[in-house]
């Protein structure tokens, strides 16, 4: 038939005229992540005595590809370990989740937070505390 | 009295044309938005409403930058000649149909009104692209602008002879070359009843003279920057768009009222009938941008020249014969 070709186009795009934009409108909403998205760590706690579960085996920092994980041991009264001091560079961090994976006391997780922009390098090293205190959105 | 209602009209047209141009932009990138699942502009005001309001502003500050070794006078001349015809052109569209008033008076909602109007349009939409050609040799040796102008010219040189042909049919059929005289004639059926081929060779003729998607050759912007505007900016830029956007009104109430009767039809008003027409073509401008690749200017030229050129002449020779014996014209 006489332009065929241009009357299919014109068809294609009609219909897309009527159909929903994908957009998503970033600041004002977010896409869901998908169920076990790896963003910001977070180190556990037990839920009974608010412990931190976290026994300094070391085994995160061993495995990290980027060596971005510097833990400062501290010996209990009852000799269990503990970390004194638990750094995540997340400048260098690949979100590869080895640390996670191989972590035998499942002491830390990774969270849904992902805006993690920041002004200064220094100020992606997060502490220990800070990675206790990770709020996810999931909440 | 005849000269201020003149000069309010006139008023009135700069005023409503200057709207138009700025809302039909951000109609056009609403529309090709979502054609492309995308949402177009959304921050400013609700539905980025006064988007067009902020883009003109800008427009209004911006450097004005002119290159060294541009002729000087044509380099101002250029972006005038281009918005000015197509708005001379546009002084003697209607905005509605011709109200009779009580003391046997009309009263004419175009500013200029003659018993030549297709002719005189017709005119001014040819003088128009004279300011592309001149914005080319104007930009001082840009290879970009004088390819574009060069384009431009080809383009010309096709397509003015088949919208001058195409219009010839139904000018023929109602032995009018007023805009009035015209519709008048389509009173019982639409003229694009009897002369489909001239309605498809107008509605390229005028694609390709408003150098729209798919004959947007003298811009092509993957190509050529923006072709004959590159060495433009700010407020001279704006003229172009301005021009063009005018130019686009132009050709679809010019469409409507020839091929698809103005302002008659059924049941609804005439103004109302009037303006559905106009938006349609103005829409089919951005469905078809939204669309369509863009030609080749051989292409063009074989489309106008082996195609649509030979296709006219007997379709006239075809009217003039159908109304010499008193056949119903088809």
């Amino acid at each position: 038939m006489l332009f065929n070709d241009l009357r299919k186009g014109l068809a294609v795009t009609i219909k897309y005229l009527f159909t929903h934009p994908v957009t998503c409108q970033y600041p004002d909403e977010r896409l869901d992540l998908p169920h076990r998205a790896r963003w910001l760590h977070k180190l556990e706690t037990y839920e009974d005595s608010g412990k931190i579960k976290c026994i300094d085996c070391g085994l995160c920092e061993r495995i990290c590809p980027s060596k971005c994980i510097k833990i400062t041991p501290k010996e209990n009264e009852d000799h269990t370990k503990n970390a004194a001091e638990y750094d995540i560079d997340l400048g260098r961090c690949l979100f590869c989740g080895l640390c996670v994976e191989v972590c035998p006391e499942l002491a830390l997780s990774m969270t849904d937070v992902y805006e993690l922009a920041e002004y200064d390098r220094e100020r992606f090293v997060y502490t220990k505390e800070q990675l206790l205190n990770v709020k996810t959105k999931k909440g | 009295m005849e000269v201020l209602i003149a000069v309010i009209k006139l008023i009135v047209v700069v005023v409503v044309l200057s709207v138009y141009v700025m809302y039909a932009t951000w109609y056009e990138r609403k529309v090709i938005g979502h054609m492309q699942q995308r949402i177009g502009p959304k921050r400013v005001g609700w539905h980025g409403l006064l988007q067009p309001i902020a883009d003109t502003i800008k427009s209004f500050w911006k450097e004005d930058v002119i290159p060294d070794r541009a002729d000087k006078p044509l380099f101002w001349l250029a972006p005038v000649i281009a918005a000015a015809f197509p708005f001379a052109a546009a002084v003697a569209i209607p905005f509605a149909p011709p109200l009779h008033l009580a003391n046997g008076k009309v009263f004419y909602f175009s500013v200029f009104h003659s018993k030549i109007d297709i002719l005189y349009i017709l005119a001014m939409l040819g003088l128009a692209s004279f300011g592309v050609l001149m914005a080319g040799v104007a930009s001082g040796g840009s290879k970009y602008a004088f390819t574009g102008s060069q384009r431009e010219a080809a383009q010309i040189v096709s397509y003015e002879a088949i919208l001058a042909l195409a219009l010839l049919n139904p000018i023929l059929m109602a032995h009018s070359l007023s805009i009035e005289g015209i519709v008048e004639a389509q009173r019982h059926l639409w003229f694009v009843f009897y002369q489909p081929f001239a309605f498809v060779a107008f509605v390229i003729a005028m694609i390709a003279a408003t150098a729209r998607v798919p004959f947007d050759l003298p811009e092509a912007e993957p190509e050529l920057v923006a072709g004959h505007m590159t060495e433009f900016s700010g407020l001279k830029m704006g003229l172009f768009f301005f021009g063009q956007y005018v130019l686009i009104f132009v050709v679809s109430a010019l469409a409507s009222i020839v091929f698809l009767g103005g302002w008659t039809g059924p049941v609804l008003p005439g103004v109302v009938w009037y303006w559905i027409k106009i938006l349609a073509f103005i829409f089919m401008y951005t469905w078809f941008w939204g669309t369509f690749p863009r030609y080749r200017y051989d292409q063009l030229m074989d489309i106008a020249w082996k195609a649509l050129l030979p296709l006219m002449i007997l379709n006239i020779l075809w009217t003039g014969f159908a109304l010499a014996v008193g056949l119903p014209v088809f």
